[in-house]
């Protein structure tokens, strides 16, 4: 599974990187990016999840490879 | 029923199907009926005053927050019997349940003696209206409210090259959610957006025009005005649902324990049934009562009714969370800020406008406002646990 933010839609709320700090950052605008090369961990999957359905702009996207 | 499985969710909102998509994220799709009102697929309401107000139809149906696979009935609940968990619906159906989840969320309020032609935005119909009379030419509205809504709705017809004039009897903009800070701020982003915002003074009469959707409005004791179109943005107030069943009223808000679970008049939970959302008012240690409109209480709100009734540990309410997009910023306020409250510009967003206060109370850290700094605001946050507890110093 990989997970992208698109970043049209982010406005910079930053509930992904609370909700899942260890796969979000964000950068110097505010603006959430996605750590490393997109790929979910296994034990980070959760976490991903609860950071989709909590992104008031709905710009995280994860698809199934 | 009871001991059943079945969880019959009343309202499919943010606040309902967070709790019906958490459920089917567990496996329990199959168990969760969702009654709702609106006969519209759901969508997610911020955009109904910002993008979608001004533009296109981008409204995205079926947000990841919205479940398909449990069942939805498209059908209103006229009323709830809370001991025996009985339902009964606006075509005649009477359906009980193991769980009932009340999120039949809240509408537009309008104040007395107003015009049938005064305009609200509470649903995407709602929005089309307004829309679509800014397109055909109405290009002078007065809003009644200065609170995010209100003001969100002014930015937006501004941009579209529309005079507005905005009136609030409160003393400042968005008092609710500032606390009557930063009014000089908001006032001078009105003034260079060529909004009127017009504090301290009510409309005291209105009437119609000849044309069709024009308002007279004289506002305090000035002159009557002519309007192409009048919003109104004073609040909500909780959509009719009849409940019985207790041994006394109902209140409204609907006080519910951290839970979710309804709190009888003694103050004791109602077995298995549970409210989420506008509607739910929780007690504080203070002895008021505090609800919330905002969209990310209306997600903590339904994962905690979600966790309850998956037998999942609760997880600690994270500091509330309130935006505001306008007039070309992002605001931001975390925690509460209330009136009787100091603010101080804590750090400046280097090279830029943007500011990151911080609210105290008798010198404890109450709240946090961002405006244009949403990085300093992701700082404070990822440190999770207690506002008071976060330290400036790592910002």
């Amino acid at each position: 599974m990989r997970v992208e933010v698109d970043s049209s839609k982010c406005q910079g709320h930053n509930r992904c990187m609370i909700f899942a700090p260890d796969v979000f950052e964000v950068d110097d605008y505010g603006f959430a990016t996605v750590r490393a090369d997109g790929e979910i961990p296994p034990e980070q999957i959760e976490a991903v999840k609860h950071a989709v359905v909590n992104c008031p702009e709905l710009a995280i996207i994860v698809r199934e490879d | 029923m009871s001991g059943g499985s079945d969880v019959l969710i009343v309202g499919g909102g943010l606040a309902g199907c967070t709790v019906a998509g958490q459920l089917a994220q567990a496996g329990r799709a199959g168990d969760v009926t969702i009654f709702e009102a609106e006969p519209e697929a759901p969508y997610d309401r911020p955009p109904l005053t910002k993008s979608f107000l001004a533009s296109e139809d981008l409204l995205s149906a079926w947000p990841v927050w919205a479940p398909r696979d449990v069942e939805w009935r498209y059908d209103a609940v006229d009323s709830i019997d809370l001991a025996r968990r009985a339902i009964v619906t606006r075509s005649g159906e009477v359906l009980t349940a193991s769980t009932i989840v009340i999120a039949v969320g809240a509408r537009a309020r309008i104040l007395p003696q107003r015009s049938d032609r005064i305009r609200t935005i509470r649903t995407a119909a709602d929005a089309r209206v307004l829309r679509d009379q800014v397109a055909s030419g109405a290009n002078r509205f007065l809003i009644e409210g200065a609170g995010p809504l209100g003001l969100e709705i002014a930015s937006t017809l501004a941009s579209a090259g529309v005079r507005v004039t905005v009136v609030d009897p409160a003393p400042a903009p968005m008092m609710r959610l500032l606390g009557g800070h930063l009014s000089d701020d908001v006032n001078a982003w009105a003034e260079e957006s060529g909004v009127e915002l017009l504090l301290g003074c009510r409309v005291t009469e209105s009437h119609d025009t000849d044309s069709p959707t024009g308002v007279l409005a004289r506002i305090g004791d000035g002159p009557l005005e002519a309007y192409d179109g009048m919003v109104s943005a004073v609040g909500i107030e909780a959509n009719p649902l009849e409940l019985h069943g207790t041994t006394g009223p109902v209140t409204s808000p609907i006080l519910a324990d951290e839970h979710g679970r309804i709190l009888d008049p003694e103050g004791l939970p109602i077995d298995s049934v549970f409210a989420v959302g506008d509607i739910v008012g929780f007690r504080q240690p203070d002895g008021s009562i505090a609800r919330s409109e905002a969209w990310s209480s209306a997600r903590v709100q339904g994962e905690a009714i979600a966790r309850h009734l998956l037998g999942k540990p609760s997880l600690q309410a994270p500091v509330p969370y309130f935006w505001t997009r306008q007039f070309g910023r992002m605001i931001q306020v975390l925690g509460e800020v209330g009136p009787g409250s100091e603010i101080k510009v804590a750090r400046e967003v280097p090279g830029a406008t943007g500011k990151l206060y911080r609210v105290a109370r008798d010198g404890v850290p109450v709240g946090y406002i961002g405006v244009n700094a949403q990085r300093l605001v992701a700082q404070l946050q990822v440190q999770g646990g207690k506002l008071a507890h976060w330290r400036l110093g790592d910002v």
